[in-house]
Order: C-alpha cells, then sequence, then structure tokens
C-alpha cells in the first residue's frame, strides 16, 4: 500500500503564489502526478541499475536519470 | 608539619609504606632471616622486575631510592653475603606489596633504620599514592592472609591483614593503613604471624598473643585517632622491638588510658561505653552502634578503643571486635569511594594535618584530662616502643583522641552552645536548634554518642553557620561527630560542611555521603570548605562553605531528580560555588569571627553575587567590609550590589525575599526556602542520603533521618533546613533556580536566558505568596520539589522567625550565586527576560519550550516544504521494486523539489485561463503534456491504478444509492 501524500505539504508545495488557490480534487491529481512521477522515475533508475549490473538502485543511479525525466515532466 | 605530613601521607604513606616494606622486608629478611633469603630473593627477583617494569610512579621511585639506602645501611652492617639477598628480598618485598603480603615483614627489618625515613618518604611521596590502591591491596591481603600459613606466606597473609585493616583504617584514617603496614611487618619480625593469623581470623586472640598489634588494629579500625597512634606505636614496635614490649604492657596501658579517658571529664560517652565496653564489651559495642553508629564516629573510636582494651581483659571483645570490624568495614568501603576521588582524599590530608595541629592545640587548651591521658599513652608507648618517633605518633594520635574525646564531650554536653558559645549560640544556638534541631536536633538528644554528631552536624550545618565550633575546638570535634551526624541528616551539603570542619572523618564521610547523593561536585565545595576551615577561621568558613557545599549539592540533587538538566545544574553550582566559598569564606572569617556565621551567610550571598558577576574580588572587598558592619545590613547590601551588577531583577528579588525574611520571618523564610529546597530535593535525595548515613553512622543518624521522614515532610525540610542552618535559605533559591533553569534549560535553547528567567520568576516568588503558587505550579510541571519547596516556604515563614535574616542572607547569596553563574553571560538579555518572564510566571518557561519547538517546526517546515523522507522514499521503494539504497534520499529530495517548482511554474500556466484556482482540468492537461496521459492512457486508468479509493472517489463520478452521481459528472 502506497502512503496517503500528506495534503497540506503537497498543497503548499503546489502554490507557489499566495493567491493561488487548488481545487477540490486537484490536489489529488497532483497526487496522482507525483506517483506516476515517481513511478517513471523509480523504473528508469532500476533500469539505468539494473543496466550497471547492479540489483541496488543508489544516488547516482538516480541522478543520472533524474535529468531526462525533469525534462519530460516539463509541462 | 610532621602531623601534616603524616595526615597528608596517610594514603600515601599506605602506598608509600607498601612499596617501602616490601624493600625493607628484604633487608630484614637478609638479616634476621638467610635461610628464608635465598629463595625468596630469588622469587623476588622476579617480583622486583615486574615492579621496575610496572611502577614507575615517581614516590614509588623515592621510596626504591630510600629503600636501596636503607639496604646499603643493613648489608653494610650485615655480612657481605647478605645485602644481594637484601636487595633481592627487597625486590621481593615491592613484589609483595604489589600483591600486598610482603610488605609486613619488611617494616619490621629495617624498623631501626627505615622507620622514620620511611615516614618521611611516604610524606613526601605520598600525595601520589591513591588510597585506592592501599584498598585493592588491603582486600587481596586479607584473602592472602587467610589462605596463608607458612611463615613468607603468613607475612603476606599478615600484610594482607594489616593491609585489611588499613584500608577500613585509611578509609577512615589513613595513618591506620600505615599502622596496619606496620604491624605486618613487626608480627613478621616478632613471628606473629600467628597472631596475625589469629588476628585475621580471630581479633580477639590477637590481643592476647600481640595485644599491642590488635589494640592498634582495632584503634586503626574504629577511631581515626586510635589509628594513628597504633600506627605509631606499630612503627615504634617494629623499629623497637615489638618482642621485647609485651602485649600485657599494651593492654595495661591501654587500660590505663582508658580509666584516664573514663575518669577525665572529656567524654560522658567515653565512660559510659567504656564502662559497657568493660562490664559487657559486646553490650556496649552493639549499644554504641545502634545508638551512635551513624551519628558517631566518635563512639566507633571509642568502640574501637574499648576493644583494644577489651582483647586483653576477655574474650567477649571478638564480639565487638567484629562488630568494629564491619563498622572499620563499611568506613572503609566508604572510604574507598572517598578514595575514588584523589583530590577529596589529598584534601583529608590537609585536613587531618590541620586537625593534629588543632589537636595540638585542644589537647594544650583542654587539660589536664586530656594531657594526662596523652601523657600516659605516650608513656606507655615510649614505654613499649622506646622510640622518639613513636612518641611523636603517640602524640598526634593522642591528640586526636583527646580531640575526639572533646568532640564528643562537646557533642554530650553541647557542643554547640560551650564551644559555639562563640559565634555558634548566636547562629546555632538559636537559629539552628529552634527550627532545624526541633527536627535535627532531636537527633543529638536520642543517644548521648550519637547526640554528639547529630548536634554537630545539625548546628554545624546551622554553623557553618556555627563556624565557631570548627575554628575554637577544632577540626577535630566537629569532624568525627559532624562529619557523621551532619553527613546524614544534611544529606550533603549541611554533612559536608561539617565533615569537612571534622577534617580527617569529615572527607570519608562527607566524601561518601555527597557522593551517593550529590556526586564530585559537592564534594569539591565541601573539601575545599573543610580545607579552609582549619587553616582559617574554620568558624566563618565552615558556614561559608556548607552554604556552596549545600547549594551545589542540593541543586544538583534536585535537578537530578526533578529535571534532566542534573549535569549542568551541579556543574554550575559547583563552579559558582568553588570561587565564591573560597573568596568570600575568607574574606568572612577573616572579618568578623562571631559574626562569622551570619557574615558567612551573609558573605556568601554577596561573594555568589560577586562570583557570578566576575568582578569577584573587589565586590568581595566590599562584602567583606560589608560584613564588619551588620551582617544582616551588609548581606543585604553586598546581594542588592551583586544583583545590581549582574541584574536589576535579581537585585530586587533577592531583596524582596531579605524583607520578607528580616520582616515577617526573614529568618524562617530563609529556613523555609531550605526547607523547601531541601524537601523538594529531600525526599528524594534524603532516602539515599539517609541510606549514606545509615551506612556510616548505621545508628542514630539513620533512624533520626527516617523518622524525620515518617513524621512528615515538613519534619524532615525543617531538620534539613535546620541543619542547613546558615545555608538553608541558600539552598532553596538555589534549587528554585536550579529548577528554573533546568526547565528553560531543558524547554528552551537558550538555557542561561531561561535560568535568568527562572531565578527571577523564583525571587518573585518569595515575594509575593501568589507567585510563589504560580511558580510552584509549573515548578511541578519541572519538577514536584518546587512546589513542596513553597509550601515549606510558608511553613517555615510561619513557624520559624529567629534564622530569618541570617538564612535569609544565605539563601539569597546562594539564589545570587546560582543565577549570577547561571545568567552571567546572558546578564543584559536576562534582565529583559526577567521582567518579561515575571509577568509570564512560571508559565513562561513551559511556554518557551513549546513555542521554540513550534518555531523550529514551522521553520523547518518552510526551509524543507518538501515532502517527507518517509514518503518519497516508500513510494520510491514500491515502485523501484528493488533495493534502493538509502543515499539516494539526498537525491530525490533534489529532483523533487525542482519537479514541484516546475509543477508549480505549469500549474500556474493551467491556471491562466483567469483563474486563479488549480483545478483538476488543469492537472489532467498538464499530465497529458508531460506524457503521462495519453490516448491510449486515459486518466482514469491511472487514478484507478495509482491513487487510492478516497481520492479516487473525489476524481472518478461514481452512482451511489439513490441515484446520486459523485461527483458532479458535469465537467466532461
Amino acid at each position: 500500500m502506497l502512503k496517503k501524500v500528506p495534503k497540506a505539504t503537497l498543497k503548499s508545495l503546489m502554490r507557489k503564489k499566495a493567491n493561488t488557490r487548488i481545487g477540490t480534487a486537484a490536489d489529488a491529481m497532483v497526487e496522482l502526478n507525483v506517483l506516476l512521477f515517481l513511478h517513471s522515475l523509480a523504473e528508469e533508475a532500476r533500469t539505468k541499475a539494473f543496466e550497471e549490473k547492479s540489483a541496488t538502485i543508489k544516488a547516482h543511479h538516480v541522478k543520472a536519470v533524474s535529468k531526462k525525466l525533469l525534462k519530460r515532466a516539463r509541462g | 608539619m610532621d602531623s601534616v605530613d603524616e595526615d597528608l601521607s596517610a594514603r600515601i604513606l599506605l602506598q608509600n609504606v607498601i612499596q617501602t616494606e616490601s624493600s625493607r622486608s628484604p633487608i630484614t629478611r637478609s638479616a634476621s632471616q638467610a635461610q628464608f633469603q635465598s629463595p625468596v630473593s630469588r622469587v623476588r627477583h622476579s617480583i622486583r622486575l615486574r615492579r621496575s617494569d610496572v611502577g614507575a610512579l615517581t614516590p614509588q621511585e623515592a621510596l626504591k631510592q630510600s629503600i636501596k639506602k636503607k639496604l646499603r645501611e643493613s648489608t653494610s652492617r650485615s655480612s657481605l653475603p647478605e645485602p644481594p639477598s637484601k636487595r633481592w628480598a627487597v625486590s621481593e618485598g615491592v613484589g609483595k606489596i604489589n600483591t600486598p603480603a610482603p610488605a609486613t615483614a619488611s617494616l619490621l627489618y629495617d624498623d631501626d633504620i627505615t622507620p622514620r625515613y620511611l615516614l618521611r618518604g611516604i610524606l613526601q611521596t605520598e600525595p601520589e599514592t591513591s588510597l585506592l590502591v592501599q584498598d585493592r591491596p588491603v582486600r587481596k591481603e586479607p584473602e592472602l592472609s587467610s589462605t596463608n600459613s607458612s611463615l613468607h606466606s603468613n607475612r603476606p597473609s599478615t600484610g594482607l591483614s594489616d593491609l585489611d585493616l588499613h584500608d577500613m583504617t585509611t578509609t577512615v584514617n589513613l595513618s591506620n593503613t600505615v599502622k596496619g603496614l606496620s604491624r605486618k611487618r613487626p608480627c613478621r619480625s616478632l613471628n606473629i604471624t600467628a597472631f596475625n593469623r589469629q588476628l585475621e581470623h580471630e581479633e580477639k586472640d590477637l590481643s592476647s598473643l600481640s595485644s599491642a598489634s590488635p589494640s592498634s588494629i582495632t584503634f586503626s579500625l574504629k577511631t581515626p585517632f586510635m589509628d594513628i597512634r597504633t600506627e605509631k606505636r606499630r612503627f615504634q614496635r617494629k623499629v623497637a622491638n615489638r618482642k621485647k614490649i609485651c602485649p600485657e604492657e599494651f593492654d595495661e596501658a591501654l587500660r590505663n588510658r582508658q580509666a584516664a579517658m573514663g575518669g577525665g571529664p572529656e567524654l560522658s560517652v567515653r565512660e559510659d561505653q567504656q564502662g559497657l565496653s568493660e562490664t559487657v564489651r559486646s553490650e556496649g559495642f552493639t549499644l554504641g552502634l545502634s545508638d551512635l553508629t551513624a551519628p558517631d564516629i566518635t563512639h566507633d573510636i571509642i568502640t574501637s578503643k574499648t576493644e583494644l582494651y577489651a582483647p586483653p581483659d576477655g574474650t567477649a571483645t571478638t564480639f565487638t571486635i567484629a562488630t568494629q570490624d564491619k563498622d572499620t568495614i563499611t568506613g572503609t568501603q566508604i572510604q574507598r569511594e572517598m578514595g575514588g576521588m584523589k583530590d577529596e582524599e589529598e584534601k583529608d590530608m590537609e585536613v587531618v594535618g590541620e586537625q593534629n595541629e588543632y589537636t595540638m592545640e585542644i589537647d594544650n587548651k583542654d587539660g589536664e584530662d586530656l594531657a594526662v591521658d596523652a601523657g600516659q599513652r605516650e608513656a606507655l608507648v615510649r614505654q613499649q616502643e622506646s622510640k622518639s618517633q613513636t612518641e611523636e605518633v603517640a602524640d598526634s594520635r593522642t591528640g586526636e583522641d583527646e580531640e575526639l574525646a572533646k568532640s564528643q564531650t562537646e557533642g554530650e554536653v553541647a557542643e554547640s552552645p560551650t564551644e559555639g558559645a562563640v559565634a555558634e549560640s548566636p547562629t546555632e544556638g538559636a537559629v539552628a536548634e529552634s527550627p532545624t534541631e526541633g527536627a535535627v536536633a532531636e537527633s543529638p538528644t536520642e543517644g548521648a554518642v550519637a547526640e554528639s554528631p547529630t548536634e554537630g552536624a545539625v548546628a554545624e550545618s546551622p554553623t557553618e553557620g556555627a563556624v565557631a565550633e570548627s575554628p575554637t575546638e577544632g577540626a577535630v570535634a566537629e569532624s568525627p561527630t559532624e562529619g557523621a551526624v551532619a553527613e546524614s541528616p544534611t544529606e550533603g551539603a549541611v554533612a559536608e560542611s561539617p565533615t569537612e570542619g571534622a577534617v580527617a572523618e569529615s572527607p570519608t564521610e562527607g566524601a561518601v555521603a555527597e557522593s551517593p547523593t550529590e556526586g564530585a561536585v559537592a564534594e569539591s565545595p565541601t573539601e575545599g570548605a573543610v580545607a579552609e576551615s582549619p587553616t582559617e577561621g574554620a568558624v566563618a568558613e565552615s558556614p561559608t562553605e556548607g552554604a556552596v557545599a549545600e547549594s551545589p549539592t542540593e541543586g544538583a540533587v534536585a535537578e537530578s531528580p526533578t529535571e534532566g538538566a542534573v549535569a549542568e545544574s551541579p556543574t554550575e553550582g559547583a563552579v559558582a560555588e568553588s570561587p565564591t566559598e573560597g573568596a568570600v569564606a575568607e574574606s568572612p572569617t577573616e572579618g568578623e569571627v562571631a559574626e562569622s556565621p551570619t557574615e558567612g551567610e551573609v558573605a556568601e550571598s554577596p561573594t555568589e553575587g560577586e562570583v557570578a558577576e566576575s568582578p569577584t574580588e573587589g565586590e568581595e572587598e566590599e562584602m567583606t567590609e560589608s560584613q564588619t558592619e551588620d551582617v544582616a545590613d551588609e548581606g543585604r547590601q553586598v546581594v542588592e550590589k551583586g544583583l545590581t551588577s549582574q541584574s536589576f531583577v535579581h537585585n530586587a528579588m533577592h531583596i524582596s525575599r531579605r524583607a520578607y525574611c528580616s520582616e515577617g520571618g526573614v529568618k524562617v523564610a530563609g529556613v523555609m526556602e531550605g526547607g523547601r529546597g531541601y524537601k523538594s530535593m529531600g525526599a528524594e535525595l534524603h532516602p539515599t542520603e539517609t541510606g549514606c548515613a545509615g551506612r556510616r553512622s548505621e545508628g542514630d543518624p539513620a533512624g533520626e533521618w527516617h523518622s524525620g521522614p515518617e513524621v512528615g515532610a515538613s519534619e524532615s525540610a525543617h531538620s534539613r533546613t535546620v541543619t542547613l542552618g546558615s545555608a538553608p535559605p541558600s539552598p532553596l533559591p538555589q534549587e528554585d533556580e536550579l529548577e528554573g533553569l533546568s526547565r528553560t534549560g531543558t524547554s528552551l535553547g537558550n538555557e542561561e536566558m531561561e535560568n535568568s528567567m527562572p531565578s527571577l520568576e523564583m525571587t518573585f516568588v518569595p515575594e509575593n505568596n501568589a507567585p510563589h503558587s504560580s511558580i510552584s505550579s509549573l515548578h511541578p510541571i519541572t519538577a514536584q520539589s518546587p512546589a513542596d519547596h513553597e509550601e515549606d516556604w510558608d511553613d517555615v515563614e510561619e513557624g520559624d522567625g529567629i534564622q530569618s535574616e541570617e538564612l535569609s542572607m544565605k539563601t539569597p547569596a546562594f539564589v545570587r550565586e546560582k543565577r549570577n553563574a547561571l545568567p552571567i553571560d546572558p546578564l543584559a538579555s536576562p534582565t529583559i527576560l526577567k521582567d518579561l518572564q515575571p509577568s509570564v510566571s512560571a508559565g513562561a518557561a513551559a511556554a518557551v519550550k513549546p513555542k521554540a519547538v513550534r518555531g523550529k517546526r514551522t521553520g523547518s517546515a518552510k526551509k524543507d516544504p518538501g515532502l517527507s523522507k518517509s514518503y518519497i522514499m516508500s513510494v520510491f521503494k514500491h515502485f523501484a521494486k528493488t533495493k534502493v539504497s538509502t543515499d539516494v534520499y539526498p537525491v530525490l529530495k533534489e529532483i523533487m523539489e525542482l519537479y514541484f517548482d516546475r509543477l508549480a511554474d505549469d500549474m500556474m500556466f493551467a491556471a491562466h485561463a483567469k483563474r486563479k484556482t488549480i483545478e483538476v482540468e488543469d492537472v489532467e492537461l498538464l499530465m497529458r503534456r508531460q506524457g503521462f496521459v495519453t490516448d491510449s492512457m486515459p486518466v482514469n486508468v491511472l487514478i484507478e491504478k495509482y491513487l487510492p479509493m478516497e481520492s479516487r472517489k473525489l476524481l472518478i463520478p461514481m452512482a451511489t444509492s439513490g441515484n446520486y452521481v459523485i461527483p458532479k459528472p458535469g465537467r466532461k
């Protein structure tokens, strides 16, 4: 089971400007977005780790993949 | 010098003796025993080599040199072939010394030449040596002695036995340890191995075979005085000819002494005890133990003496000896504990030396009885021992005995009034006795012997207040009685002051009691006080010290139980106290003797303030001046000065406190404060203290203490306050401060500021009853003690009024000291805080912590807005479906920060259509742009796949009972 993301924290992260409001279900969608992002990140990192013949995902694996994913996550 | 050196050397002497003895023993062996030498020498060589390798201490080296010289002399005297054997023997002796057993034989051999040298060397080298070392050997020795039956084995065994005795004595009296060594040696020389065995196995037998040796042992064990004499005697015996001196003669001499003692007015208690011991020694001992165990070391000593006397008389002594041995053992244990702190021991040594001096003076003063006794003893010793050295020792011993007797007599009659008359009478008599004595004093009354100690304790604490006692009579009287009694009752701080006065006893007892309850910190102050008392006007110093010592101890104790800040409070208390005591205490003593108690208190308070401030010296001078003037006024002024310099608020508080004390029952208030502090601390700490006291005194003191608690917390508190006498007020403020500090410290990061605040609050409390209540309420949070203290305060105010001013002065001083110590750095800020805090009252401290926490949390949240580590890692691990190293989190954290930054921007972009609210469609669009949502992968599938049901209900319209669709599917 996945943990439930802290809504308050998520909203605070989403709110870059003080005057913006978050819709009732928008945070849930953001949560979904985060989960998808982490999912893609984890899979990419796992693939990277396996490519390097490492069964454990290490920091440098994630770091290597992060640039590509962040670029792809750009809206 | 000799006496001092001896005192100092006592511990060192033991170690040195052990070391030197080995060297001597070989010589003696070579001279006396040629047969054994060859075999022994071989073994010894090995031992020596070991020792040389192992032991590299300077004292040891000195001893070795002296031993070598002695050996050379002995060799020159003896035949040429002998020297090597002697050397070997010496080496062996050293090895044995390591093992404790061998030392005994060496002394006898070298006695003629070495005894003095050894003593000197020991004295010189002693400082390095530590009681601990002695203790170890002693323990080992007893076992060996019991096991060893052959000559060599016997010697070691005897040595062990002696060491055991010495250890006991050492704890009580360093001299005893030396004696034990000497005894061991003489026994061997005399072929007293049998005696030693008997002594070890059965002390009773010793009297008959070697009455002198047993007697000496008993003395050493029971009473330091006796121990010293015995030690000297042992040395003398060893040196001269123990064999020549018949045990019978010793017994006779002892009897004569006893008779003189009994006949002399010195100690009615002694007489009683002696009578008991003579008639029914076993009973007497038992009685003495029960009655006097805790309170009176003197009783023990007496008993020991009686035992010594008794042994010759009959077997009954065996029981008494056994009891004594137990006592001595307990004492030794305590001593060991004490020994743990070398510094303390050193101080003790100094104190002992001072005590010796005092005793000498006292002897001169005291009167014919003592002198006669001493003379008799000396004469006996001389005749028996026939050496000048022994005479000196005997003198010192006699002096000590006399002092002891005096102390006892004083304790019985009413030491405080008579002796204390000068300084004590005012403070103690009135203040201490009435309030404290009411509770505390009672103990003295209980047992004659016990009384002296208890009284001493009570009186002392006040005296420190009583100061007068220590100076006039001398450390000796106070030390024995007070040491035991005071410690038990006072708990720690109070007890220490008396102990200090007691010089020899004080260290052991004080150390013991303190160690359990307070710890190192408390002891240090007390020790310092002790040393000072002897040198300076014992009176003034003792009070100040007592106060100081108490405050730290109390602070430490109170803090530890209640709060967790314990470490801080004790350290602070100790630091602040030590400085104050040194400077402050001295000044008062010098200035005015009679006033000393009050002054001492006053001086302390000012000094404390000064100390805290840092410019102690200048302030101290002022303080001294003020002291010369009216104590109360001075104290107040000083306090005010200190407060002003440190913080006006504190001054105001102190003044208010003083005003309370002076006005209504100022004294009472001070007492109350003391009582509170004691109570709060006391309930918790007292048990431990009582336990300690019980161990030491075993008898009356413990009973008294226990009874006190039973009677009621208030009573116990009173007794405590009484004991504190001059100090009582200080403890309370200190406690309050400590509590406040601990509270603040714990709650807030700014301990100093907080500390200052609490102190202020505390001060405010005294001023206004209501504030007190609030504070008390607050205190309960941190620690129950505060409330109790406040209550005690109220009680004290109502009940007592005499001690008020002095106590109040004292208390303020302590409080000031504590405050000063704590707030020194934050002086400026503290004042502001204080101003604010008073209004806030106790709640401030509590609130401060939460606020700080909140601030930290909020700050952390603001600073670290990211998702929690646990969430990110759990999700990442869930999706990774493989092992994830923990070092991934930092990278993930950075990635998520970047991701959310971009997400927020994208959201704004999504909300670009003149909307300030981010809707689900915006996010969906973003996800589509991000590639998560494609034509082949609708959003609903993702929602159903990834989101829990709670979120899914919000996003996916779902029909419910009644044909209601939630959420409204209007959008799409």
